[in-house]
């Protein structure tokens, strides 16, 4: 356990120390909601059709752009050598430093969701569920991502092959996220859509970390 | 002497191109085993498949499960944006060493002034040092070195030498690879090109 928490500390550390990398994707992530809006000459009420969508697409694209550093910098550095050969299970420690990621970029995420939103013109009284809906999403695009990051860590060029590989796994995410805030804007009950992304949520979790665990063995051999 | 290391009819491939083709070797407590062999010829490949980073095409690595090991690679296992001292500790984390052995192992290679500085700061020579001294933190009874004393200063190839022949007196062993020349007697020298394992 204080071998887990070692990882899981370092991780949240390097994180902090090196803040940039979230910060770009942050930009990114407010130039997207910004420039959807501006190519189809809204009014007020297809604004907020199309927020929801606007928002979870920017929320994708921008968390694909975090996942490269999950796992690339310690494998170039040697630190994964270090990590594989340890006797921590190659799981553990894939998880470690999956969650630290994804307290790190999901937080960032969960805080900058609402923002965007109300730009996008949703409803006051829809911000919880956004947040929520935000909140459960990014564990399964970070969980996912981490899989994805694992199998193209030994591609030299691996943005675009990460992308190909993750977008159509991310669409369960994509519906259910974007279904919620919907649901919410129209004054539906959001709860169903909710409770599916807490179950994708857990799904991915538990399947994410010995998948890319393997993937990360077969990228050594 | 007990193997601490075992290979038979180890067979490795890089790409299409064989590299070790039915390569049979042991190392026994208090050895140091030096592998040698022009560029390419694959020593460090033979070096990560001893280790267990690379699968074997064919045959087998036997080690003890009591018998610890510390890997060195080619890269120093340290990341640009943490400080020797906070990669040590979680190395000795990983390994069950108390935290308060981390700046006895600095001391030792003659980093510890370095504790807190960015590695990405360091020099190639310091930063070779603070990764042995992460390979001493560990404790293990075998150590296996890609090219230790690669941008190691004349005083760092002594320290590394002293090291190294106080682990074998101590009861462990090394398996390492290094173009230049080891100053200690009784090394055995595995030359890969030629195949064979003799005793210098």
């Amino acid at each position: 356990m204080t071998a887990w928490a070692a990882v899981f500390r370092r991780e949240l550390r390097l994180l902090w120390r090196h803040r940039s990398s979230l910060s770009q994707p942050l930009v990114f992530f407010a130039l997207v909601c910004v420039l959807g809006p501006l190519g189809v000459d809204p009014g007020p009420t297809l604004l907020a059709a199309m927020a929801p969508a606007m928002l979870w697409l920017a929320l994708l694209l921008a968390s694909l752009l975090t996942l490269d550093r999950i796992l690339r910098a310690d494998v170039e550095s040697g630190v994964m050598d270090q990590l594989l050969l340890s006797p921590l299970p190659l799981w553990m420690t894939v998880l470690a430093k999956s969650l630290a990621h994804y307290l790190a970029v999901g937080g960032v995420f969960v805080l900058a969701a609402p923002v965007a939103a109300v730009v996008l013109g949703a409803p006051a009284g829809s911000l919880p569920v956004i947040c929520a809906s935000v909140a459960l999403g990014a564990l399964s695009l970070t969980m996912l991502g981490t899989v994805g990051a694992a199998l193209t860590v030994g591609q030299h060029n691996a943005g675009a092959l990460l992308a190909i590989l993750l977008l159509p796994l991310y669409v369960p995410v994509l519906i259910f996220g974007a279904g919620a805030i919907h649901a919410a804007g129209q004054g539906l009950p959001a709860a169903g859509p909710l409770y599916l992304l807490a179950a994708m949520a857990v799904l991915h979790l538990t399947i994410a970390p010995p998948a890319a665990a393997a993937a990360l063995r077969i990228a050594y051999d | 002497m007990p193997a601490l290391l075992t290979c038979r009819g180890l067979t490795l491939r890089r790409g299409r191109k064989r590299l070790i083709d039915g390569l049979s070797v042991s190392v026994s407590a208090g050895e140091l085993l030096h592998v040698r062999g022009h560029n390419g010829v694959g020593k460090s490949t033979l070096l990560a498949a001893l280790a267990g980073l690379l699968t074997p095409e064919s045959g087998v690595v036997e080690r003890p499960a009591e018998v610890g090991l510390a890997w060195l690679g080619h890269t120093p296992g340290l990341g640009r944006f943490e400080t020797p001292s906070e990669a040590l500790q979680m190395r000795a984390a990983l390994h069950g060493q108390p935290r308060a052995a981390v700046a006895g192992a600095l001391q030792q290679l003659g980093v510890a002034h370095l504790a807190h500085r960015p590695v990405g700061q360091l020099s190639a020579g310091q930063q070779r040092r603070v990764a042995l001294a992460g390979t001493v933190l560990q404790a293990a009874t075998l150590w296996i070195l890609d090219e230790p004393l690669t941008a190691l200063d004349a005083e760092g190839v002594g320290v590394v030498s002293s090291l190294l022949d106080a682990h074998r007196r101590s009861g462990g062993a090394a398996i390492l690879t290094s173009h230049q020349a080891l100053e200690l007697p009784d090394v055995r020298e595995l030359d890969l090109a030629r195949g064979e394992a003799a005793t210098a």
